[in-house]
């Protein structure tokens, strides 16, 4: 049987972790694997090949490890390595400038922690289901255009050879 | 009685389940004692960064909790340290330890310990 996917939560409180967590697990089931920090989280990446659906990171992470990294530094690092792996930033402000700043760090989405974080949590791993599947029939279909294209080039070009050789006619009919 | 704490949202989200409530209550009440202490050194320090990210970590667990009389208290605590503002911050911290003070025995007694 296969393993379900994974869901990676990076939040230095360990009250709002077990929620996501408790949250995420009951609404997916997807599997989930929490960390206290983003270091943790970067180290178990590196070590393992599986890639998760999402990470859910929290923007300060320095409230128990006062000198840990901060959440968009440890998004930059995921986005090096993971540039597919979908990140959704995670803060207690309600501030427009810091979800800007999270987008253009290449976050999927923000979320204010609060009641109801966790509605919007499940609607963040919704969309970025959607976004993978209509990426994956935008590559389908990509693939599908170059195939026939060079299909195409390559019979005219062989109707070319044929029609120099003598075996085709131009005339209608080819005979 | 009326109560300080509104326990509507965690019985939503556990579905009235009630041994993850008391897990949730169990957590609050671990943790938020160290996180006032947290705060009040803070702010002795004057350390402004330190109590911002304590005041930031504090935020939404009072809300999980349904402590609507904090929420304003915590809020200006956290504004107060982003602006290095020393002025009413201690009164404050002293209201939110209070109240806090007054919800544990309640949350206590809501788990039956």
């Amino acid at each position: 049987m296969s393993k379900s996917p994974v869901i990676y939560i990076v939040e230095d409180d360990s009250m709002q972790r077990e929620l996501l967590a408790d949250h995420l697990g009951k609404m997916s089931g997807y599997r989930i694997k929490t960390f206290e920090t983003g270091e943790q989280c970067l180290s178990y990446l590196a070590e393992n090949t599986e890639v998760p659906v999402a990470i859910y990171l929290d923007y300060y992470l320095n409230s128990i490890v006062q000198d840990a990294m901060d959440g968009l530094d440890v998004l930059t690092e995921i986005k090096k390595k993971h540039p597919d792996c979908e990140v959704v930033m995670l803060s207690g402000q309600d501030k427009i400038e810091v979800a800007v700043d999270t987008m253009k760090y290449g976050a999927f989405d923000y979320i204010v922690k609060g009641e109801s974080a966790f509605y919007r949590a499940e609607k963040a791993l919704y969309n970025i289901y959607r976004f993978a599947r209509l990426q994956k029939n935008a590559n389908l279909y990509k693939t599908l255009t170059i195939t026939f294209g060079i299909s195409l080039l390559l019979l005219v070009i062989l109707l070319i050879i044929l029609q120099q050789a003598g075996l085709i006619s131009n005339m209608p009919g080819w005979s | 009685m009326t109560t300080v704490s509104d326990l509507t949202f965690l019985r939503k989200f556990t579905n009235n389940d009630s041994e993850r409530i008391k897990k949730y209550i169990g957590m609050f009440l671990q943790q938020t004692p160290a996180m006032i202490q947290q705060i009040e050194s803070s702010y002795k320090e004057k350390d402004w960064t330190k109590l911002k990210t304590s005041a930031h970590s504090l935020k939404p667990q009072i809300s999980y909790m349904g402590i609507k009389s904090a929420e304003s208290i915590i809020q200006t605590i956290e504004a107060n340290s982003i602006a290095g503002k020393d002025e009413g911050t201690a009164e404050q911290i002293n209201k939110l330890k209070s109240i806090l003070e007054s919800v544990y025995p309640e949350l206590r007694n809501e788990i039956g310990i």
